[in-house]
């Protein structure tokens, strides 16, 4: 793993456990997303169950959530509020580069939360300018020349003719 | 003189954490011309020349103007939006999982599930690795654990082993080549 991406995400981290600490006995964890909901760090302040499936779950929330949206004339998604009968979930938008999503375990501080959230906007959206910047750099972009079946029967000869399969 | 342009096969090795791919990659350059660790060269039409490669597993040179790329995907979730980055373009991809016991191979589901969402069509061959284990399930279960389409092959491995190794890597070259002669004949 490249340094300045291992570093980056550290920070993404930081902040994600920054924005805990700013109200610690309301909200469970916060989790930030790329803009197609592939969570890049998370952190809670309790043991919180499934935490790490959100992984692969948020994704599929973020492209649902899009699909929906994209029928309605709202135009792209800001801020979204859902209420489950065990907790709260508060999902910003970090200027289309990502999402913020934040659960809370009551309503009771979703005025602050929200605020909170904007607080963290910039500093979110510059980590993960940073973050895509860096990350497109390190992976080399297959040069576009159309491979053909018959390239690959040649790597296959070119294997058998190094071992006998 | 006029540069020939080289051709790349990308091939993504994904998997879990621990599932075998490095061992993978390590047995199968104990047989095939694999460099590891170099520098890619890269003629690109802004004139940089190369750039070093983070996740790269190797590469093996064919022919004057085809090479084979092994990208390695980092197996932990927290990496998870790397996996996108590094499989942009692939002609195919290897899913590594460890076979050693359900609980493993339940643990792929997730990985496995992201591969299948953001690459529908992409060929692919998973390959149930520690097969050598003797608590190794059998590929049924693998296949039934991550729900594979019944089109997509699932191959018994043990990385560590160069026939075994070698086989499910030209098991899927061989996905790869029906995929292309398929999509050629709708052109």
């Amino acid at each position: 793993m490249d340094g300045d991406i291992q570093r980056i995400i550290n920070e993404i981290r930081s902040s994600a456990e920054e924005i805990i600490s700013e109200s610690p006995d309301q909200i469970r964890a916060v989790y930030i997303m790329d803009k197609e909901g592939t969570v890049i760090a998370y952190a809670t302040n309790t043991i919180f169950i499934g935490a790490s499936n959100t992984f692969f779950a948020a994704p599929r929330f973020i492209s649902s959530l899009r699909g929906l949206v994209s029928t309605l004339p709202i135009s792209s998604i800001n801020y979204v509020l859902m209420q489950g009968a065990d907790g709260i979930i508060q999902l910003m938008d970090i200027k289309e580069m990502g999402y913020v999503m934040v659960i809370s375990g009551t309503d009771a501080s979703i005025g602050l939360t929200r605020i909170i959230l904007e607080k963290y906007t910039d500093k979110l959206y510059d980590l993960l300018s940073k973050l895509l910047n860096i990350s497109e750099k390190e992976i080399i972009e297959v040069i576009n020349v159309e491979i053909t079946p018959k390239d690959i029967e040649d790597v296959i000869n070119f294997i058998r003719s190094k071992v006998a399969l | 003189m006029i540069e020939m342009p080289i051709k790349t096969v990308k091939i993504v090795i994904a998997g879990p954490y621990g599932a075998g791919k490095t061992t993978f990659v390590k047995t199968l350059s104990e047989v095939l011309p694999i460099e590891t660790d170099v520098p890619i060269m890269k003629s690109s039409i802004d004139g940089k020349k190369s750039t070093t490669v983070a996740f790269d597993y190797g590469r093996m040179k064919v022919r004057e103007d085809l090479v084979v790329h092994l990208f390695g995907v980092p197996g932990q979730e927290r990496f998870s939006f790397m996996w996108k980055i590094i499989a942009r373009g692939m002609h195919g991809y290897l899913f590594i999982v460890d076979s050693s016991s359900e609980e493993k191979v339940k643990e792929s589901l997730g990985m496995y599930s992201f591969f299948r969402e953001n690459f529908p069509s992409t060929p692919h061959v998973i390959a149930a690795n520690k097969q050598d284990a003797p608590t190794a399930v059998d590929i049924f279960t693998v296949k039934s654990i991550l729900k594979v389409p019944y089109e997509v092959k699932v191959m018994p491995l043990i990385a560590t082993n160069r026939r075994s190794a070698l086989f499910v890597l030209v098991t899927l070259l061989e996905e790869i080549r029906s995929y292309l002669l398929e999509i050629s004949k709708y052109r």
